[in-house]
């Protein structure tokens, strides 16, 4: 990995999305201090910390397995960090019980993390980083483990503890819904690159990338040839729900599948040696064919580099384009 | 079928598994003449100690006991140590040559201990080390640390490595990592791995055997391998059979009292190859 | 720096073992010679290949059979696992004094069953007739080392994943079937590893055969370790004795390795 900068504002989350094997793992095993860099800095804080051990950091790290320590009660897992500090042995006790508190753990502290269920050991484990109140939250994929129901649920939960806890967080994962939901700033890497940082409804509404267009978002953004329109795009992207389906449509496209997701269906249309996929109302009548207008101010061009352009001649040549369209 | 299949092969098993045991059992607490009885009773019509007084009393069975628990004991703690120090920097620590070390280890398990007997009886007559208990403990620790180095290496290669760096971030220091978290977490394995490389120098029959030639330095396989009676025609076997079972039932309970620590340890090991 | 946790062991290794091994090799270097037209050690060697096959295949065999049926579930299984480990966990040269006592000529359990079941008219002197001796010695080893060929083909019967059973039963594998083709070339590493060990145990016996018949009778179980004992410590002879070790050693290391790499390389073709 190299030429990543990235900035995690105070009492803030920002997660990093990004495909298996991508570096977002290494790079909060950077920030935690258990890689060295081979070149660069690192501050929290403020400080540098770039040459100190992960415990002279300030850091906590909840990590995809827990990493709960088997031989010690779930009391001791969280408390050991703080004793290590020398903490004063009330304010331990303390501590340790006001995190429990948080995380509805409370009665599970004398037990061992193999009696705990899955959902519990992740919430012990997140107790074990929050009791120490660090400048910095890290977090390793920690929901990869549990089931979709209680992902679900933990997420939600997650934010509202990190938001009342004003906490700093780096947050990893490779599922863009919990990075879409629990961010205030997305970063999406790809290839120990940061292909882009923003807000995450920014990222989704304006990827600057072809990489990012093509990774978040679900079900994922159409790729067409960019001769589509004029204007020289190499590729361009339109998100399934953006693809209208209308009478007056100058294209006809067969239904190849139909897709139900509940309140939505996403039509697979082939036509016109194009295939897409659309995102309708569930309400929609079934039919074999389709007429589909594509919308160049719903469009995202990308050039050869996979960069996004955005140079007015194409957007204004394209409602040419579209004007006509319209006749 | 199937299960009068698996019925049938594991009374095979236990039988064929413990029958030499058991008979050197029921032999052992036979009174003198019922020993020697023709034909043989196959269960005892009388029950008697003598044989384990006889051999207590009148061989120096104890000193042969005492001279097997110390050289076992060091040699186990001596192969424990040298082979968790280096199962755990191979499993654990990205050297490069890890696999070079791994297999250098492993090239030492490929001689059985009676082919060195040259090279290593050569060494100990060379520092004047005949009857002496340093000897056959390092010789001992030495052949098991192969193996200590499999088992262990295999148990280490599963730990998760999150653990460690979960101390990490928490503020252990490196040598607290080891004696607070891998130690207590690894204390199966070390332990299944203690009880068979204990074992293993408690079974040891040719070095020992080459190594102490002065009867009160010689362990419990050597000392009763030479039992005998005057003649041929007056072998005590009552004596040696109870001196097989006093020798054999410390590792038979040790090895059912903690089989599961020893079977997945082992097997842990051999599924890693 | 990360070195130094294999500093302890190496040190051992190569003090204990390595540098008394190198030593002898080149102290025994003018006898090589010698070793090569010492016509006892042809006989005791061919008395040790023919003990290592016949005792090896036949534990492979029992071996593959414990392990298979130590892998069903049964009740009371932990118990049965652990007694199947028994014999290998005692002490070889202890038990084979019991196996002395089983085979005695006058008072021995061997004869009394033989004659009970009408194997023999009258009893044998096992120990001393030179047929009779081996097979003695092989069925204690059989008894001794089935154990290790158990645990380990065990832990390779462990590794295979039951899905795969399951997709070769719906393909319509019947269990022979099965067994032919995913339990056998799946174990192949296993009874590789297995039988890569065996063989260097086999060929360095010792314990069994001094206690149990000393190589007699007229040195007709006598096997190579023995007569590296014999050429040590009985005729004094230790140039000798270490330029034997050193022909041995490398036997012993090639039959291992060509062995183990036949049982492996079978299963990558």
């Amino acid at each position: 990995m190299s030429g990543v900068t990235l900035d995690v504002p105070d009492g803030e989350i920002l997660t990093v999305l990004g495909p298996s094997g991508c570096g977002k793992s290494t790079l909060l095993r950077l920030v935690a201090g258990l890689d060295r860099p081979d070149s660069g800095e690192i501050t929290i804080g403020g400080e540098d910390v770039t040459g100190r051990e992960p415990k002279d950091r300030d850091v906590a790290m909840v990590f995809q397995s827990y990493a709960l320590y088997p031989h010690m009660k779930i009391f001791e897992n969280i408390a050991v960090a703080l004793r290590l500090r020398r903490l004063p042995r009330e304010e331990v006790g303390c501590r340790v019980a006001k995190a429990a508190e948080m995380l509805g753990i409370s009665g599970l502290l004398g037990r061992y993390p193999r009696q705990l269920s899955g959902g519990e050991r992740q919430r012990a484990a997140l107790a074990r980083a929050i009791v120490r109140d660090p400048k910095a939250f890290l977090l390793d994929e920690p929901l990869s483990n549990l089931d979709a129901l209680q992902r679900e649920r933990t997420r939600a939960e997650l934010k509202t503890l990190f938001k009342e806890i004003r906490a700093t967080v780096l947050y990893v994962t490779h599922d863009q819904i919990e990075a879409m939901t629990l961010s205030d700033q997305m970063a999406v890497m790809r290839s120990g690159q940061i292909e882009q940082v923003g807000k995450p409804e920014e990222i989704y509404a304006r990827p600057t990338t072809f990489f990012v267009a093509g990774f978040v978002g679900s079900p994922q953004m159409n790729l067409l040839p960019g001769d589509l329109f004029p204007g020289g795009a190499h590729t361009v992207g339109i998100r399934p729900e953006d693809i209208l389906l209308a009478p007056e449509g100058p294209m006809e496209m067969g239904v190849v599948l139909r897709e139900s997701l509940g309140s939505q269906v996403l039509l697979s249309l082939r036509g016109g040696g194009l295939e897409l996929k659309a995102l309708v109302p569930a309400g929609r009548p079934a039919a074999e064919n389709e007429r589909v207008r594509l919308d160049p101010a719903r469009a995202h061009f990308f050039s050869a580099d996979g960069r996004r352009i955005d140079s007015p001649s194409i957007s204004s040549s394209a409602v040419t384009r579209k004007g006509r369209d319209g006749h | 079928m199937r299960r009068i299949g698996v019925a049938l092969g594991v009374a095979f098993l236990v039988v064929f598994c413990l029958a030499p045991f058991l008979w050197t059992v029921l032999t052992s607490v036979k009174p003198g003449p019922e020993v020697f009885a023709m034909p043989p009773t196959y269960l005892p019509r009388a029950l008697s100690a003598e044989n384990y007084t006889g051999v207590l009393e009148q061989r120096p069975f104890a000193r042969y006991l005492l001279n097997s628990l110390i050289v076992a004991a060091a040699s186990t703690a001596l192969a424990l140590t040298a082979g968790a120090l280096a199962a755990y920097g191979i499993a654990r620590l990205r050297m490069r040559a890890a696999g070079t070390i791994e297999k250098g280890i492993f090239l030492f398990a490929l001689f059985p201990p009676a082919i060195l007997l040259a090279p290593l009886r050569g060494a100990v007559l060379t520092v004047g080390l005949m009857n002496s208990y340093v000897a056959l403990i390092l010789v001992h620790a030495a052949l098991n640390v192969p193996f200590a180095v499999w088992m262990l290496a295999a148990f280490f290669r599963q730990m998760p490595k999150e653990l460690e760096d979960a101390a990490r971030v928490d503020g252990f220091s490196r040598l607290q990592i080891l004696s607070r978290i891998v130690l207590p977490v690894s204390a199966p394995a070390l332990a299944a791995t203690a009880i068979l490389v204990f074992i293993f120098s408690w079974n040891e029959f040719v070095i020992a055997l080459a190594f102490m030639t002065r009867d009160e330095m010689r362990t419990l396989p050597v000392g009763i391998s030479l039992l005998s009676g005057a003649t041929a025609y007056e072998i005590p076997w009552g004596q040696i059979c109870a001196a097989v079972v006093m020798t054999t039932l410390p590792v038979t309970a040790a090895v059912l009292a903690f089989q599961r620590w020893i079977i997945s340890g082992l097997t842990a090991g051999a599924v890693k190859g | 720096m990360s070195y130094g946790y294999v500093a302890l062991a190496a040190v051992l290794l190569i003090c204990v073992i390595a540098l008394p091994l190198a030593v002898a090799l080149v102290g025994g270097a003018t006898h090589y010679g010698e070793v090569f037209s010492d016509r006892e050690l042809g006989k005791v060697a061919f008395n040790t290949a023919a003990f290592a096959f016949a005792s090896v295949s036949l534990e492979m065999c029992l071996g593959l059979l414990f392990a298979i049926v130590l892998h069903q579930t049964f009740l009371l299984r932990g118990i049965v696992r652990a007694i199947a480990l028994i014999p290998w966990a005692l002490p070889t040269a202890v038990m084979a004094m019991s196996w002395k006592w089983i085979f005695n000529d006058s008072y021995g359990v061997a004869n009394d069953l033989a004659i009970r079941l009408s194997l023999v008219g009258h009893g044998i002197a096992w120990l001393g007739r030179p047929g009779a001796a081996f097979a003695a010695i092989v069925l204690a080893d059989v008894w001794k080392t089935t154990p290790f060929v158990t645990i380990i083909l065990l832990a390779g019967l462990q590794s295979i994943p039951r899905d795969l059973y399951d997709a070769m039963s719906i393909d319509g594998a019947g269990p022979l079937q099965r067994f032919r083709l995913v339990t056998l070339p799946l174990l192949r590493p296993s009874i590789a590893l297995a039988l890569t060990f065996r063989l260097i145990q086999a060929i360095g016996i010792f314990d069994l055969v001094r206690v149990m018949t000393g190589g007699g009778p007229a040195d007709s179980t006598k096997t190579v370790a023995l007569y590296i004992y014999d050429v040590l410590i009985s005729y004094g002879m230790p140039e000798y004795g270490a330029a034997l070790t050193g022909v041995v050693a490398l036997a012993t290391f090639l039959v291992a390795a060509t062995f183990g790499a036949l049982a492996r390389g079978r299963a990558r073709a």
